[in-house]
């Protein structure tokens, strides 16, 4: 039996679901609204592998979101992610966090996916969604302003991502699904890498 | 004595600020493995450490320095540590999340390590092969680095701060002053080597006190004073390789104040707390005038001086490593699937007691 772990920590909420080659549907976890959200990211996957009366030296395989999105969480989702493969083995694949939102649509022509940028900005893309295949990607990954979203779309993103009066399209699956989706369809897997797309800001602090 | 003769075999994870570093103990404390990742080169050109370029490296650095230390160490590990504070939040949640998942993975226990108890067990830690010594009951400690300069009482393995900078931190002010002279990032190292070639006594620099505070110290003043000097005779613009005679008396003066300013409440407080050992620990605790002085401090007052290998004064893992043996065997355990990072030491983990103004031990 292989078992599967899928986290996304990189958007305004966490998702984690596991899938086991016995059930052909994933358990899902999904937190949002809640601070410091990282934290529960293993509560998440500890209730899904007791629920499936698994041990986590179980997984096989975690599929991991690698951004963009918040870098804090981009890098919450690939240290857990790489702490897990180190103490069982389990094999790290990643997924842009763009291409894991697309993917939760169902085959609809041309849609824009979004997720959380820094200063009220949005990280966009846009896909086309093809009946039997993993989301195109038609155009480089931009940073655009919210105001900016409604002359373009429709459009894909996290439930809880404000993106104001843009039309969004039903999704048919959470991120995290769409990741264990990907990894289902054999879409090549990407470099585990944070994709941060912007650089780091730049300010020295006090050593703590 | 306050540790048990045998705890249990550690792999321990410090991201807590710009070094990269993972360690195995076994369970007599001997450091099987001590990797290290510095970020020296990355933060150099900014002059100070960029938080979120330290996360970055941290998570690229992380899982190569545990398959290395997992590689170097003679068996598996039966308890993770980490430093789980104080720190840059973003830097600490790197390791944080890895050790966290690496202990859930594997059913291992979790201990949360606070990052200035780590440096006061360091100077009992070796690195050529031996096992960590025993902490006696009672030790006076001095920690120093670019972000801590601070005296504690070691009790019975409790810490509790008898006296701190009211300002600037020891190591920040060697950063300082490096700067000003436009040397190299850290400035700790560079000045420790330029001051060997100057004259102690060639600059007057001050020395303030603390009024109704004999065991605290403040290096602002000094500082500024250095940083004055340096405009007013127009060296700004030197090199660390060839620099001009007067830098190095400066940074030699310097550095003697800087000394004279760590170690100013020290024979008070052996008189008053009257230490079995007298350690120091931290970055500047690689300082060789710093070492040499308390070495004879020391012996001038008949109380055993523990350094800690050079290796061992900047940020690592081995002394995580330890204090976490040491925590656990104490009681202390932390849940994996709750831990958070901690910007500022907002808990008091098992070993870490603040106390200030401490009561009078006798």
């Amino acid at each position: 039996m292989s078992v599967t772990l899928a986290i996304v920590v990189c958007g305004p909420q966490i998702e984690v679901a596991l899938r086991t080659s016995s059930h052909g549907v994933a358990s899902l976890v999904r937190l949002a609204g809640i601070s410091p959200r990282s934290t529960l990211v293993l509560a998440a996957a500890d209730l899904l592998v007791e629920d499936a009366g698994l041990e986590p030296a179980a997984i096989e395989r975690v599929v991991v979101s690698r951004g963009p999105g918040s870098f804090t969480g981009i890098r919450a989702g690939i240290a857990t992610a790489q702490g897990l493969a180190a103490a069982t083995g389990a094999e790290i694949i990643a997924f842009d966090s763009l291409l894991a939102q697309a993917a939760r649509c169902r085959p609809t022509g041309e849609v824009w996916s979004a997720q959380p940028g820094r200063r009220g900005e949005v990280y966009a893309r846009l896909f086309a969604i093809n009946p039997g295949g993993a989301p195109e990607p038609l155009s480089e990954i931009d940073v655009l302003p919210v105001s900016e979203l409604g002359e373009r779309g429709p459009w894909v993103a996290p439930d809880s991502l404000d993106l104001g009066e843009v039309e969004r399209i039903a999704t048919a699956r959470s991120a995290a699904e769409a990741l264990l989706a990907l990894d289902d369809a054999g879409v090549e897997p990407q470099t585990i890498e944070p994709l941060y797309v912007e650089g780091p800001p730049i300010h020295t602090a006090r050593k703590p | 004595m306050t540790d048990a003769p045998s705890l249990l075999r550690t792999l321990a994870i410090e991201t807590s600020c710009d070094e990269t570093a993972v360690a195995v103990l076994d369970g007599e404390g001997r450091v099987e493995a001590n990797e290290l990742a510095s970020q020296i080169m990355t933060h150099a050109p900014y002059g100070g450490v960029v938080p979120e370029l330290a996360s970055r490296e941290h998570l690229k650095a992380l899982p190569l320095l545990v398959r290395r230390a997992s590689a170097a160490a003679r068996s598996d590990v039966d308890l993770v540590a980490v430093t789980a504070g104080p720190g840059l939040v973003g830097a600490l949640l790197v390791g944080v999340r890895f050790a966290c998942a690496y202990a859930w993975a594997g059913r291992l226990p979790l201990v949360a390590v606070d990052h200035l108890h780590g440096h006061l067990v360091s100077p009992f830690l070796d690195l050529g092969g031996a096992p960590a010594r025993p902490m006696p009951d009672r030790v006076l400690a001095l920690v120093a680095s670019g972000g801590h300069s601070s005296w504690y009482l070691l009790l019975d393995g409790e810490a509790q701060r008898l006296g701190r900078t009211r300002d600037d931190a020891a190591g920040e002010s060697f950063d300082k002053v490096a700067q000003a002279l436009g040397l190299p990032y850290p400035g700790g190292p560079v000045v420790d080597r330029l001051a060997r070639r100057g004259d102690a006594s060639a600059v007057s620099l001050p020395r303030p006190r603390i009024q109704g505070a004999p065991f605290d110290f403040s290096f602002s003043g000094l500082k500024s004073a250095a940083i004055r000097f340096i405009r007013d005779h127009d060296l700004g613009r030197t090199g660390a390789d060839e620099p001009p005679r007067e830098v190095c008396d400066l940074l030699a003066s310097f550095e003697l104040a800087v000394v004279d300013q760590l170690l100013a409440p020290a024979v008070a407080l052996v008189d008053e707390y009257r230490p079995r050992i007298i350690t120091a620990s931290g970055g500047v605790a690689a300082n060789t005038l710093l070492r040499s002085r308390l070495q004879t401090l020391g012996d001038g007052l008949g109380v055993e001086v523990l350094l800690p290998p050079v290796g061992l004064t900047t940020d690592n893992a081995a002394m995580i490593g330890r204090s976490g043996q040491l925590a656990h065997a104490g009681g202390s355990t932390a849940d994996p699937r709750r831990l958070d990072a901690r910007a500022r030491r907002a808990w008091q983990p098992p070993g870490m007691r603040e106390l200030s103004p401490v009561d009078g031990v006798r």
